[in-house]
């Protein structure tokens, strides 16, 4: 009895705290980006709300919260409607899956910190955030509008294409560690090399496929500013508008927090051995859960870094990017991987 | 195990709640006030003409067309990385892997060259294709 309350109420706890973690670093990052943004173009940035601007994302939403949502005449409501939610659920889901530290020891009883420890968690994550997709199909169709109809177009081919280089850069990591775990792949990467080094070439793959698949400059042709206005979200306002903005905000702190646990060792420490770690009990997990947060808040800073450094492409040159380059150098290096993993003297 | 699944219909049901709850709660406190110049579409101040949900590029239709057969092919490569790692006869589930990447990959070749994965057709590349 008192087990089965102790396990709901330490999953529920987690269920809180990790989304509330997510859904506040996406707030900080919009701020942060906008911050950092200005310092890259020698301006300042919104630095009035709170000590340097922190209070901006609060304000921004209490605006967003009382501004008029306008639902122009020519939409079709219930897509219309649809769409903003279908957008942020996919996104807040693949939490599930990733493990955030180690496991926390509280009243002796192990608490793994990752909200459902699935079998399968990258295939989960996968099947969970391509139905991303069909948030920006039903926005830009549901819209009936010209502009997010071209948005919403655009944005799906890109997303499905780079979807494909996505499968295939990870297949690799699973070809060695045998389990598509994720709390495994992390110990795996604990006791020997952090897959950034012994995949490199997937690494690479997947880093791109996070800034197309998350719609990030240099792959930003759905909401290219200058040409179809704002893509496939021109015609939402208000809290719908805001609900777009928080799904492409966390779903970009989740491929942050993918690319830490399967490439950057997840909350591993460099020189700490696991044993190490573990030998600290409560104060190592807290240390490995700032260390898989600093490796996520590095990567967030990429995504801007690159923003304002790399010009957008051209949307053929994008697909012929995935297609042509990304396709073929992900099967390259599954067969690559398949040969380097045999044992001595098979051939 | 299907414990864990259970946890995530748990998280389906917070996540739902969460973002319904704005969405909801700020129609009481939000003012409303139509008139006709802002029910129309957006288009830049231009007055709209027309159905706006026209047919669309064929190549977006090819393109997702590619993408659910590779999709199937890359998913099922996932049980065999998982078995490869641990396999007792590594050769023969390298090879049986091989024949299988091999008929995929001629799949690309094949999209390759009939032009399907090319964005922008030229008039040359056009006129290459129907001989």
């Amino acid at each position: 009895m008192n087990e089965t309350v102790f396990y709901f109420a330490t999953t529920l706890g987690k269920i809180v705290v990790f989304t509330h973690l997510a859904l506040i670093l996406a707030a900080l990052m919009v701020l942060g980006e906008r911050r950092i943004s200005a310092v890259m173009q020698s301006r300042l940035g919104p630095n009035r709300v709170g000590y340097g601007g922190l209070l901006q994302p609060i304000a921004d939403a209490l605006k967003f919260f009382f501004k008029e949502d306008v639902v122009p005449g020519q939409v079709e409501k219930v897509l219309y409607i649809l769409a903003p939610a279908i957008t942020v659920i996919p996104a807040l889901l693949t939490i599930a899956v990733i493990p955030f530290g180690p496991a926390l020891t509280i009243f002796g009883t192990e608490v793994p910190l990752v909200i459902a420890d699935l079998d399968i968690g990258i295939l989960f994550v996968f099947a969970i955030a391509s139905l991303g997709v069909y948030g920006v199909v039903l926005a830009g169709w549901a819209s009936n509008s010209r502009y997010p109809l071209l948005g919403g177009v655009r944005s799906s081919a890109q997303m499905i294409s780079y979807e494909l280089v996505l499968g295939l850069s990870v297949i690799g990591i699973f070809m060695s560690t045998g389990s598509l775990r994720l709390l495994d792949v992390v110990a795996a990467q604990q006791d020997g090399v952090w897959f950034a080094f012994s995949q490199p070439l997937g690494f690479l793959l997947f880093v791109i496929c996070a800034f197309a698949e998350t719609n990030r400059l240099p792959f930003d042709t759905p909401e290219a500013e200058t040409e179809l206005v704002a893509g496939y979200h021109t015609e939402y306002s208000s809290m719908k508008f805001a609900m777009f903005f928080m799904g492409e905000y966390t779903a970009m702190f989740v491929f942050a927090a993918l690319i830490s646990t399967l490439f950057l060792g997840g909350w591993d420490i460099p020189f700490v051995t696991a044993e190490q770690l573990a030998a600290w009990g409560n104060w190592g997990s807290l240390l490995g859960f700032v260390s898989f947060f600093t490796k996520c808040l590095c990567f967030m800073f990429f995504y801007i870094w690159v923003r304002w450094t790399i010009p957008r492409f051209r949307f053929d040159q994008t697909m012929a990017l995935g297609w042509k380059v990304g396709i073929p150098a992900g099967v390259a290096n599954i067969v690559a991987t398949a040969f380097i993993l045999l044992p001595p003297g098979t051939l | 195990m299907l414990l864990d699944f259970h946890v995530v219909l748990v998280f389906l049901i917070t996540g739902t709640l969460m973002v319904c709850t704005p969405l909801l709660l700020g129609a009481l406190f939000r003012p409303k006030n139509r008139y006709p110049e802002k029910d129309m579409a957006y288009e830049c101040g231009m007055d709209p003409e027309g159905e706006a949900q026209v047919r669309f590029d064929m190549r977006f239709y090819t393109t997702a067309l590619i993408f659910i057969v590779f999709e199937a092919e890359i998913v099922l490569m996932f049980p065999w990385a998982r078995v490869y790692a641990s396999h007792p006869l590594k050769g023969l589930a390298l090879v049986a892997g091989l024949i299988f990447g091999t008929i995929v990959f001629f799949g690309l070749v094949f999209d390759w060259a009939k032009g399907d994965l090319t964005w922008v057709k030229t008039f040359h590349h056009k006129r290459r294709v129907q001989g």
